[in-house]
């Protein structure tokens, strides 16, 4: 994993009790059982600590980690 | 003995309190009548800074199957009291035709934590920081639609939310819907977990909490002379119930008898309860007429007893007017501090092992009997003794009367 999605696993492992095990690129928050209030709560949590503006319904189920990564790398994330 | 094959009866008990997670650990500190209040560090700074919390309780390791950071406490505290005490029954969620079972859990105070956390969101990062899932984890329904998705629990659910008499209702109620055949299982009982900021500053300004800062271990005393005021605690309790002829079907042990249940509103004062007692003088009355049992025979009463000045005095002026010098009497308060919503689920809980096991457990810090509560309290040293008939009170914030009228099996 990159920089940026190694501090997503770190986010999703601290914050949203995932096992690290269940986590890697191609893992989807689908995946994660990640249903559609908890994506809202995850791009909160995803403003706050990379610093960027996500907007409701920008994060989907069928997203991955890696996506999500390259997401956050347009909204100016050094990756 | 049940008087017939509708009677309700206890086959389960889950408590995850003060004093400990599962019977019997509770049990053991219950009845060594050592309080369990402790200085609480999320509550530096505030006029009372002590309550008594759930020790050890550690809702990852608890909560598989659940993603534990989405519940608020009082409904984590619930699911671990409700596994238990269907474990205890002997069923397994799954081997049970989950559309006749019920639950009815009592709860007043919610997810302060998160609409606390949420408020200061709103103000320092404004509204579009505010969580999604600030109203589910706020609203009190939730620990009774959690418990149903645990166990597949398809029949009725709701809370009852009558304050600090909120688990008492929901056994009465529960009882109701057995003896309506609305159900055939129901979890019933009550769950709490308020010690925040907010709530607790409320509390003690009301004047409602003990303000003996300098040694919490001492500062609930039920009916004691120098008492001043409750100290706050958390826990749940979940009682398994059942009709009788059901429970005898399938072998079950019973646990004891639901024989009555008793309520009647004070319509007096939003706080104060009624100087007379007539409220919760009328709900005993009513429970003591439903289990046709007389007011001679109660053995045991496991009193609400909060240790705030008036509530002890009313209370017991009541129960001696009523029941005369004979039962013997306690509260376990002193040792759990009141755990509100789940204070009337917890005691019955209580009420039951001591008439299992013949044993009243002592009120902690009970040293200088209140002259104008005349009844025999049990302090110091567990008082044993065969108990047939025991009732539990409980009395709420709005005037809220309960009595439940438990019997041996």
């Amino acid at each position: 994993m990159n920089a940026t999605e190694e501090r997503i696993s770190a986010l999703l492992t601290e914050r949203f009790k995932v096992k690290s095990a269940a986590i890697g690129p191609e893992v989807t928050l689908g995946n994660l059982s990640f249903d559609s209030l908890v994506l809202i709560e995850f791009g909160l949590v995803l403003d706050k600590e990379f610093d960027v503006l996500m907007e409701d319904g920008e994060l989907t189920e069928e997203m991955t980690v890696a996506a999500l990564a390259e997401l956050l790398r347009t909204k100016g994330v050094a990756g | 003995m049940p008087r017939d094959d509708t009677e309700v009866v206890v086959t389960g008990l889950g408590l995850v309190t003060p004093a400990g997670i599962g019977v019997e650990s509770n049990w053991e500190r219950v009845t060594s009548g050592v309080s369990c209040a402790t200085t609480d560090a999320a509550l530096s700074g505030l006029q009372v800074d002590f309550d008594c919390r759930v020790p050890g309780f550690d809702p990852e390791a608890l909560l598989g199957g659940f993603s534990s950071w989405q519940l608020e406490r009082f409904v984590q505290l619930a699911i671990v009291a409700a596994r238990q005490a269907i474990a205890d029954a002997g069923w397994e969620p799954g081997a049970w035709d989950g559309g006749r079972v019920g639950v009815v859990l009592g709860n007043s105070l919610g997810g302060t934590a998160t609409f606390e956390e949420q408020c200061r969101t709103l103000r320092e990062d404004g509204p579009t920081k505010v969580s999604p899932l600030t109203v589910p984890k706020y609203l009190p329904n939730m620990v009774a639609g959690y418990v149903a998705i645990d166990c597949g629990a398809r029949g009725p659910s709701l809370v009852t939310a009558t304050a600090c008499a909120s688990g008492t209702t929901a056994l009465g109620v529960a009882r109701s819907m057995l003896r309506n055949g609305e159900c055939d299982i129901v979890l019933a009982g009550g769950s709490e977990s308020a010690l925040t900021p907010t709530a607790m500053a409320g509390l003690a300004k009301m004047g409602a909490l003990s303000r003996r800062r300098e040694s919490p271990e001492s500062a609930g005393r039920p009916f004691d002379i120098e008492r001043d005021g409750f100290v706050a605690g958390e826990a749940a309790g979940v009682l398994v119930l059942e009709r009788a002829a059901d429970a005898r079907a399938r072998g079950a042990s019973v646990r004891a008898v639901v024989r009555g249940y008793g309520a009647a509103s004070d319509a007096h004062h939003p706080t104060a309860p009624r100087p007379d007692g007539e409220g919760i003088e009328q709900a005993l009355r009513t429970a003591l007429a439903d289990a046709g049992v007389a007011a001679s025979d109660v053995d045991h009463v496991n009193a609400h007893g909060t240790a705030t000045p008036m509530n002890d005095v009313i209370e017991g002026r009541m129960l001696r007017r009523v029941l005369g010098d004979r039962p013997v009497v306690t509260s376990t308060k002193g040792v759990t501090g009141h755990t509100l919503a789940a204070a009337g689920a917890i005691e019955a809980a209580y009420t039951v092992l001591a008439i299992e096991r013949g044993l009243v457990p002592p009120t902690a810090n009970l040293k200088n009997q209140d002259p104008e509560i005349d009844l025999d309290i049990v302090s110091g040293e567990p008082r044993s003794g065969r108990i047939e008939v025991a009732v539990s009170t409980s009395l709420g914030f709005g005037g809220h009367n309960a009595v439940l009228l438990l019997t041996a099996a």
